[in-house]
């Protein structure tokens, strides 16, 4: 027999629920629309390291013109691409708290599915963004009365050099890291290094700091990392920062060592579109995604979309915390 | 030979790496949010025993190995090979120091054994957990002495060397915990 209990406490859920109200009061106050967007798409995401479920076939109607031939859907990985078409069109800041899924990701961090926030101002950048995601923060915490100390903020590039010695990430143009002196660094601590990893240096970035950085990072508060390297933007507008070094304009949120959120500022002229991903193999989305990455941010233009640009950037964070109730279904 | 996926690991699964058998001991899916995943895995190695962390990107295949245990009992040992045979098949083979290593002090000829085999040559032997050994040789039994807790080495006769309570006598049989070569009790 199936024990039919679910894992989540009561306690648990009346925390999650007020945790839902906190946000949306602070949202509110804030003016910022709560939106529901569709949690079944037609296309899967361009993202090269996000997996898609996928739905059975389902019947087609006369208006199908996507690229699901089968009339099959793909479960939300993120809100971003319906909330996007929102911002386009009406032009104020919303956000959502909305399930997501993501293949092939489990372990003792991760679940298959999880509850996201994500929201979006408009004429914000993401600095701007990392104060409005340290304001929530704050107002949580003071909340469910944990103690609050101002976040921390630091580059990428200072954070590896910390690691590898001055100079190791690119100053300038060029490749952002030597893979090569990053697995030298692994071998002479006697960690091990995945011989898969190649010349790829977006891997080899993941990695370093994954080993060598985040554990550092404080536990008592929230860390912001930006000043990611251009190959690494996803969605995020390109630009430079303070050393004249290219730069996506986007940061990763931390509590110690756990990720738990990110942000961007999204220039929609070069906002890609579901559109990356039309194919219907899994392999051609690979494949396309791929090319996105390598090729930094895929401007797929949409006057809808570009309406918006010029009006104002964009930014936009989400945040996630294991659902309480993704537990309960397995059988 | 199969190959595993870094998504099919699990603790137990017995795979190739560095031309060595391993048997993996633990596990654990590392992401960030939208980068490249990884597997960090710790290994034991089977030939030596060593445990070091490996780390997989996401997707690495490797080699599955060919090992298995097998129970089989022992039949003697003539000082330069420990011969074991297959109750069912009463196949014989035969293991040599080296991979007998001290599982050899808990033997006595007839002990069911765990046989560890790599293709198909035996790899390292795991005794049972409890044996069974006459006291060949101890200091003389303080009789009654059953509360002061206090121990003395005994000679078993497979040469295993064993701490036993006080009054325990030469040509008593005691059971063993090979695990951790602690005596158990007295058997009568």
């Amino acid at each position: 027999m199936t024990p039919w209990e679910p894992r989540a406490p009561l306690e648990r859920l009346r925390f999650v629920a007020s945790l839902r109200a906190v946000i949306r009061a602070w949202m509110s106050a804030e003016n910022v629309l709560e939106v529901t967007t569709p949690v079944l798409s037609r296309a899967a995401p361009a993202d090269l390291h996000l997996d898609a479920f996928r739905t059975a076939p389902l019947p087609s109607t006369p208006t199908d013109d996507g690229p699901s031939t089968d009339g099959s859907r793909w479960l939300q990985t993120s809100p971003e691409y319906p909330m996007k078409r929102l911002l386009a069109a009406h032009g104020v800041d919303i956000h959502q708290i909305a399930p997501v899924f993501r293949a092939g990701e489990r372990g003792a961090r991760h679940n298959p599915e999880f509850t996201m926030l994500e929201w979006y101002r408009i004429g914000m950048d993401h600095n701007a963004l990392m104060d409005d995601v340290a304001a929530l923060f704050e107002t949580l915490w003071r909340r469910f009365d944990r103690p609050w100390h101002s976040p921390e903020r630091h580059g990428v590039h200072d954070l590896v050099n910390e690691v590898l010695g001055a100079g190791a990430a690119a100053t300038d143009r060029g490749p952002f890291l030597d893979v090569v002196q990053v697995r030298a660094h692994f071998l002479a601590e006697g960690r091990s290094w995945p011989a898969s990893i190649g010349d790829d240096a977006d891997a080899a970035l993941d990695l370093l700091l994954d080993e060598f950085v985040l554990p550092r990072l404080p536990r008592d508060r929230l860390t912001f990392l930006h000043g990611w390297p251009p190959s690494q933007a996803a969605l995020a507008r390109l630009g430079t920062d303070a050393a004249g070094r290219d730069v996506a304009e986007r940061f990763e949120v931390y509590m110690g060592a756990l990720e738990i959120g990110n942000g961007i500022t999204s220039s929609p002229t070069r906002t890609s579109s579901a559109r990356v991903s039309s194919r219907n193999s899994p392999a051609g989305v690979q494949a396309d995604a791929r090319r996105h990455r390598s090729t930094r941010a895929c401007s797929v233009r949409s006057p809808r979309v570009s309406r918006t640009a010029r009006a104002s950037p964009s930014a936009s964070i989400d945040w996630r915390w294991r659902s309480p109730t993704s537990r309960t279904s397995t059988s | 030979m199969a190959n595993y996926g870094t998504n099919e690991f699990k603790g137990g699964l017995k795979i190739m790496l560095d031309g060595d058998p391993h048997a993996i001991v633990s596990n654990e899916f590392v992401k960030p949010g939208k980068g490249q995943a990884f597997t960090r895995t710790k290994v034991r190695n089977l030939k030596t025993g060593r445990v070091v962390e490996r780390t997989f990107k996401s997707g690495d295949t490797v080699e599955s190995a060919d090992v298995m245990d097998t129970k089989m009992q022992f039949l003697y040992g003539d000082g330069e090979a420990w011969h074991f045979m297959d109750p069912e098949t009463f196949e014989q083979l035969e293991a040599n120091e080296t991979t007998v290593a001290d599982a050899k002090l808990w033997l006595l000829d007839g002990a069911d054994c765990e046989v560890t085999l790599y293709n198909g040559q035996p790899l390292a032997i795991t005794p049972p957990n409890f044996v069974e050994l006459t006291i060949t040789e101890t200091d003389p039994g303080l009789r009654g002495d059953t509360a002061t807790g206090g121990t003395k080495p005994a000679h078993m006769e497979t040469g295993a060397v064993v701490k036993v309570p006080l009054f325990i006598e030469e040509g008593e049989k005691v059971r063993v915990d090979t695990r951790t070569g602690e005596y158990v009790s007295r058997v009568k």
